[in-house]
């Protein structure tokens, strides 16, 4: 794979004060697609987001981004003209319509002839399905559409690399399938990294993953693999297991228990949700480690 | 005109040729006649169609400006210059009226006892301080992350932002010590001072956040000018030695600021 359309992060640490550890040595590479972080809260996800969007700088470690190093001033600049970033909380001036706060961030993109910055405001914000709340004050948009404003300021001046943290948070069922349509026709030629809690826009839309926990990564693989971590180790039952880690009733009235399966216990294919929990559930970790 | 357009009325409408009181009687019927409408929506260029359309939206969704926008541009700033500073904190129309009512209010008292215009001197450089702490940084700006993600340079922007500051205070307060009675010179004695508090507490935020920088000088002022009181001593700070050291406090502030810019793009202070 070449390296000028890949991202790399090598043995990337971060602490915040002297006690939090948010990354510890953390290390993963990415070509173009998208790529699906997981992982609980605290994990450092939205730390290691924001290193990859400049944001914040690592302790040390390498990141190369399409070939630049982010931690040189000239590496830095450039992967910054190529990036687009949707942070987890966004903030707005309110006072904005959606037009005009994207058209501000466009010119914080530097995108510098004025025709071009409306067209391009135009452009993103079709994509993203606002076009017709353009001239609405940001403070009277619903979350939902808020979001979209943010990711549409991500996309301005298309981007080659993407980082997007919890962008289908908020969004309504409908609202999120029109995102993945559009997250996964942007990768197929750009780098796409999306941190979410949401197993079912993993499974639906990323060609790889990477479960992180406690600042490391514990998992890469693709999505299926991900899954696979819990084959034999789903099963139903009519009543909770002693040995299953965690279970729920399903809507049949079944126990779907997770965990180590006793014999003849009747097995369900896994879904990507019982992989992940089986990683960085409750014990998943110790045994994961 | 018939009951229906006629077809040089109809071709010089949809062909753009139409004299004004044609279009609008074209106009005028087709809002209720079908057929002509049907007429009309075959013959119309499809592409005039999406521009004029397209034109419409811009006209709706452009962004409008504000009474700052409008009076930075007047006074020759660009547009995009304009636009990144109307949403600075301490350039809205708030702040300013703020300013200007404290100022207002200080001179007023500099009229009405004699020690007023000292006390006047001595809080003015304490006002720019405080705009430049509310100009940039993300304890200000709720899009901190996102700009900060964005290619233009964010000392640049730390630089545009807190000029603009500095020259708003810097003529709100300079008109009121024109004004201030029986000082002399010493009416231009809070500049350097100011200069000097703000300049260095920029060079001390890539070393900590401006929160506690800003708060570093403005209690470093008020203690100081405390001592200087209690020794009866107020007039030193107008005195060319004082002057001049605030001078050179401002210069050695800009050189470190300059020094350390780079600390401002690789995301260390927050």
């Amino acid at each position: 794979m070449s390296t000028t359309n890949t991202v790399e992060l090598e043995n990337l640490s971060k602490r915040f004060g002297r006690k939090t550890i948010a990354l510890d040595g953390l290390s993963l590479s990415a070509g173009p697609g998208v790529t699906g972080i997981l992982g609980p809260n605290g994990a450092g996800k939205t730390t290691l987001l924001r290193i990859l969007a400049t944001v914040l700088p690592p302790d040390s470690g390498r990141v190369r981004v399409l070939g630049h190093d982010i931690t040189e001033g000239t590496g830095r600049e450039a992967v910054r003209r190529t990036l687009g970033f949707m942070p987890q909380n966004p903030g707005f001036h309110q006072s904005f319509t959606a037009f005009e706060f994207v058209d501000y961030v466009a010119i914080l993109k530097e995108i510098t002839s004025r025709r071009e910055r409306h067209e391009e405001v135009d452009r993103v914000l079709e994509l993203v399905g606002l076009s017709g709340e353009a001239s609405k004050k940001i403070r009277n948009l619903s979350g939902g559409m808020r979001r979209r404003v943010a990711l549409a300021q991500a996309l301005l001046g298309d981007p080659r690399v993407i980082v997007l943290d919890e962008p289908t948070v908020a969004l309504d069922p409908e609202q999120r399938l029109r995102s993945r349509e559009l997250l996964s026709r942007l990768g197929d030629d750009r780098v796409i990294f999306l941190s979410t809690h949401q197993t079912e826009d993993v499974a639906a839309l990323c060609q790889r993953v990477f479960v992180v926990d406690r600042g490391t990564c514990l998992f890469s693989g693709t999505p299926s693999d991900l899954a696979d971590v819990g084959r034999g180790k789903v099963w139903l039952a009519a009543e909770p297991d002693p040995r299953a880690r965690t279970w729920w009733r399903t809507g049949e009235g079944m126990i779907r228990n997770i965990g180590d399966a006793p014999s003849g216990a009747q097995n369900v294919a896994p879904t990507v949700e019982d992989g992940y929990l089986l990683l960085v559930g409750q014990d998943g970790r110790s045994e994961a480690a | 005109m018939s009951w229906h357009v006629d077809d040089s009325a109809m071709r010089a409408y949809v062909g753009n040729s139409a004299d004004p009181a044609t279009a609008f009687s074209v106009e005028a019927h087709v809002l209720t006649c079908a057929e002509c409408r049907a007429v009309v929506a075959a013959s119309f260029d499809d592409a005039r169609l999406a521009a004029g359309w397209t034109g419409l939206r811009r006209s709706v969704t452009a962004p409008r400006r504000s009474v700052l926008e409008r009076a930075l541009t007047a006074a020759g700033v660009s547009d995009e210059t304009a636009r990144l500073l109307e949403v600075t904190p301490s350039l809205q129309l708030s702040w300013i009226a703020a300013l200007t009512m404290t100022v207002a209010v200080a001179l007023a008292l500099a009229h009405l006892s004699s020690p007023g215009a000292t006390w006047f001197l001595i809080a003015a450089p304490i006002l720019p301080l405080g705009g430049t702490i509310l100009a940039y940084g993300p304890h200000v700006d709720p899009a901190y992350e996102i700009a900060a993600a964005a290619s233009r340079s964010r000392f640049a922007l730390l630089m545009i932002r807190t000029t603009a500051v500095l020259i708003v205070s810097g003529v709100v307060i300079g008109i009121a010590a024109a004004f201030l009675p029986e000082v002399g010179w010493r009416a231009a004695g809070w500049i350097l001072p100011s200069l000097a508090l703000s300049v260095d507490m920029l060079a001390l935020s890539t070393r900590t956040t401006f929160l506690r920088a800003g708060l570093t000088f403005g209690v470093v002022w008020v203690a100081g000018v405390t001592v200087l009181a209690e020794a009866a001593a107020l007039d030193a700070l107008w005195e060319p030695t004082a002057q001049a050291a605030f001078g050179g406090a401002a210069l050695i502030g800009a050189v470190l600021l300059f020094a350390s810019r780079h600390q401002f793009e690789t995301g260390r202070i927050a």
